[in-house]
């Protein structure tokens, strides 16, 4: 058999797990992350683009 | 694409002498023949520019950097002209975010006034404490910097709206910790980490061939232990795109760039980064004063920072964290030759920092099992299936109530909340868990609902853990809710102050409210909640019923029992997931045309809504069918079964107003999956008439519209998967006998279903 033939026991998601992180520290990556999953159109569309940063 | 960032070098020299300056010190020398400053016509000319260009593109932001040099050099009066100017030029075309990067020696009072009059944040560059910002930021004559700078900052701190943060180029002979620690004690709103900028012509000063990750390594060490308290944007954007986001600064990530910069004589240059290069490497050989934007936004070398993957050589584009990294700044993968082809000189470092922060910070994401998912897409799924589901529902509810909070100022209702969660996390779950806490939050967040109730999600779950708590709470739609308890008639009352003690609660200060608690129906081996207090159960597309009297919870009753009875006896295959995930069922007014209604609603798991049933047997159709929409919208949550981008509409024979976009026509399908299911074991019931008919229709409509979902091309592999298993469930039904009877009024109902969705589309 080919190994990839091979079921995958799990389907992954990228939903981060936030069962056992507290509210509080609930990140913005992931807090983001799923509300834009959830909700894409409550997230300004914005197309991304590279962030000027720049010491004097 | 058009340009969004605009750097204005408004004064072409500077006071300090700093020894690590990519204006002065690095190839590029194109600032010996510039003007010293910007003068009133060039700038003038600049925002002609700058404004065509958000006109013709129709831009609804911009953003807007003073630059140098040192801009504070202009002085107050030209500086305040130009400031006036791009202020008069631009603020009636788009939102203007005006900056201004300074090495802060000159920032006084009077330069914050100007910049407080014009709304112009300030970012200060700042190498760390005194002995690592003086080891480069020194004036000509050797003198430190250090004092003024810190007194500026100083300045800015008491003046919070104008403080942007502080940008930090690294040195590793300084100490990172202490630099760090400077830095994080001026409480600036972000930090920058700059590399210092170098081509593989001109390394890095590198004294071990990773010392710029293991420098930062050792920072992200102390950011992460302290809180991650001050917002570093090189740390944030590296755990940002790690997790598919875009990255917050132009030195990673694979986002275009939509930079351009303008000197002091009004020539445009791209990146100013690129002055490491080779001498003339920014130039465009454009400027205001003839060509517009849109001739530089064609010059080969924008484009070329825009190719984004594509645009990387070899070696970049296999590297495992080129999605965080994106080739490290352009101007770093510069070598004579080969030119930007290259990775960046920074490589090592950056994939070392990269991996080791990937590792530091990996969350467990959630996953559903094969056989779950096999389950479920056969149409089923028992206790432990459901529960799977359940649980990430959990996450989302979490993650939401979050996305609010961070959407207002900080609550008494969150400080309460995020109280309760350290201390009675299973209070706090069993409120969460309410389905309609998702729908208030969704609510919130579409900028329709009130952020006010979530002192009443609190105030639940201090009653919930016994908890004693006081706060003021939200009436919403005439009702001081109570997420899982009840609600109060609020009368005239928009808010009240909850009082709890020890699991009893009251209002304090309308002690005469109206308290009409939650009820249950219960059946054997299951109990759910009767919600007809909840105001965000108006959520489901049909008139939501009242208060229920006694006697009519008490018909609820009676019905329920023994349709969970029929589900039990009859399609036990449903009855497992339904004991699971079914928790709330939501009377709806009963429809005015007669026949029923029932509904589901993807911010409710757990939550079916349903008008009085006929009798038992409906009610039990309309559990299992709404209880599928229920599920597949959960699955749906942690996994695309459809393309996103998918525009393609569909008959639907359930819904023959309009056609269903893809996603919808797979809720149809599954909940007709179980619907035929209901029927094929109902017709054989005498009682039931029509059985035999439904059940020839719903197989026939549902295997069509499956063939439609085949033939759509905006599955995903695993949407496919999906529907396979549907599909495996319908098939053998298909070759079960009905009556030649049945057969034909069915496909009577069929054609009389096209036929009206046609009409209705007219």
């Amino acid at each position: 058999m080919n190994i990839t033939d091979e079921k995958q026991s799990e389907v992954p998601s990228n939903v981060t797990d936030l069962r056992d992180i507290p509210l509080s520290h609930v990140s913005d990556i992931d807090r983001e992350g799923i509300i834009r999953r959830v909700l894409p159109e409550t997230l300004v569309e914005r197309v991304p683009v590279a962030r000027f940063n720049s010491s004097i | 694409m058009p340009f969004r960032q605009f750097v204005l070098k408004v004064h072409s020299r500077c006071d300090l002498a700093c020894d690590h300056c990519y204006v002065y010190e690095h190839a590029d020398q194109s600032w010996r023949s510039r003007p010293a400053v910007m003068s009133d016509e060039t700038a003038a000319w600049a925002v002609t520019r700058i404004a065509e260009h958000v006109k013709s593109h129709g831009l609804a932001q911009v953003h807007v950097v003073l630059h140098g040099g040192e801009p504070l050099l202009a002085g107050h009066g030209r500086l305040g002209r130009l400031i006036a100017e791009l202020r008069g030029g631009l603020g009636g075309l788009c939102a203007l975010d005006l900056r201004v990067h300074t090495n802060g020696v000159l920032l006084d009072e009077r330069f914050l006034d100007l910049f407080e009059e014009h709304d112009v944040r300030v970012g200060v560059s700042l190498d760390g404490d005194r002995a690592a910002n003086d080891r480069h930021r020194r004036y000509a004559d050797g003198r430190s910097s250090y004092d003024r700078v810190i007194r500026a900052v100083e300045r800015l701190r008491r003046r919070p709206q104008l403080y942007a943060g502080l940008l930090c180029t690294i040195d590793v002979a300084n100490d990172p910790g202490a630099v760090y620690r400077a830095l994080a004690a001026l409480e600036p709103p972000r930090v920058d980490f700059l590399l210092p900028h170098a081509t593989w012509d001109s390394p890095p000063s590198r004294p071990t061939p990773t010392a710029y990750a293991d420098w930062l390594i050792e920072i992200f060490e102390i950011w992460s232990a302290e809180g991650r308290v001050v917002p570093v944007r090189m740390f944030e954007s590296i755990l940002r795109t790690s997790r598919g986001a875009p990255s917050l600064t132009e030195s990673l990530g694979l986002e275009p760039a939509d930079l351009v910069v303008i000197e002091t004589d009004g020539t445009y240059e791209q990146a100013d980064s690129l002055k490491v290069a080779y001498e003339g490497a920014p130039a465009t050989g454009l400027e205001v004063f003839h060509h517009d934007l849109d001739a530089v936004a064609r010059h080969t070398g924008v484009l070329a920072r825009q190719q984004g993957l594509g645009g990387l050589c070899a070696t970049c584009r296999a590297c495992p964290v080129v999605d965080s990294c994106g080739g490290g700044l352009y101007a770093h993968r510069y070598r004579t030759g080969s030119g930007f082809a290259n990775p960046s000189v920074y490589s090592a470092d950056l994939f070392k920092l990269i991996t080791y922060i990937r590792r530091r910070t990996a969350m467990p994401t959630h996953s559903v099992p094969a056989a779950t998912m096999d389950a479920l897409s056969a149409g089923f799924g028992d206790q432990e299936d459901v529960r799977c589901l359940a649980a990430a529902q959990r996450t989302m509810r979490r993650a939401l109530l979050a996305g609010v909070n961070a959407h207002e100022t900080p609550t008494a209702g969150w400080e309460l909340l995020t109280r309760l969660d350290d201390e009675h996390r299973d209070a706090v779950d069993a409120v969460l868990d309410h389905p309609y806490v998702r729908e208030w939050a969704v609510r919130c967040l579409r900028q329709g609902g009130d952020a006010g109730y979530l002192a009443n999600i609190a105030g639940a779950a201090a009653v919930r853990a016994g908890a004693v708590a006081e706060i003021a709470i939200t009436a919403v739609d005439g009702v001081f809710h109570l997420p899982t308890l009840g609600a109060f008639e609020a009368g005239s009352a928009t808010t009240a102050r909850l009082v709890a003690e020890g699991g009893r609660f009251s209002l304090e200060d309308l002690p005469g409210a109206v308290w009409h608690p939650l009820r249950r129906l219960t059946a054997e081996g299951l109990s759910v909640v009767l919600e007809d207090t909840d105001p965000h159960r108006r959520c489901h597309g049909h008139p939501v019923a009242g208060r229920l009297t006694e006697e009519e919870a008490a018909a609820w009753q009676r019905v329920f029992a023994e349709a969970w009875a029929l589900i039990e006896s009859d399609h036990p295959a449903y009855a497992s997931g339904l004991r699971a995930g079914l928790t709330t069922l939501v009377p709806l007014d009963p429809p005015a045309g007669g026949g029923s209604a029932s509904s589901a609603a993807r911010n409710a798991f757990g939550a079916v809504a349903v008008a009085p049933p006929a009798d038992p047997a409906t009610l039990a159709l309309l559990l299992v069918h709404e209880f599928q929409h229920v599920k597949l919208g959960a699955v749906l949550d942690l996994v695309d079964l459809c393309d996103p981008t998918h525009t393609g509409l569909y008959y639907a024979p359930w819904r023959r107003e309009s056609p269903r976009p893809l996603e919808a026509l797979l809720q149809g399908v599954y909940a007709h999956l179980a619907v035929t299911d209901f029927w094929r074991v109902r017709r054989h019931r005498s009682e039931d008439g029509p059985g035999e008919v439904q059940f020839a229709l719903w197989r026939e409509q549902t295997a069509r519209a499956i063939g439609d979902l085949d033939g759509s091309g905006g599955l995903t592999p695993l949407g496919a998967r999906f529907v396979s298993g549907i599909r495996r469930t319908l098939e053998p039904w298909l070759d079960e006998p009905v009556s030649g009877q049945a057969a034909a009024a069915a496909a009577e109902l069929a054609e009389r279903y096209r036929a009206e969705s046609a009409a209705l589309r007219r």
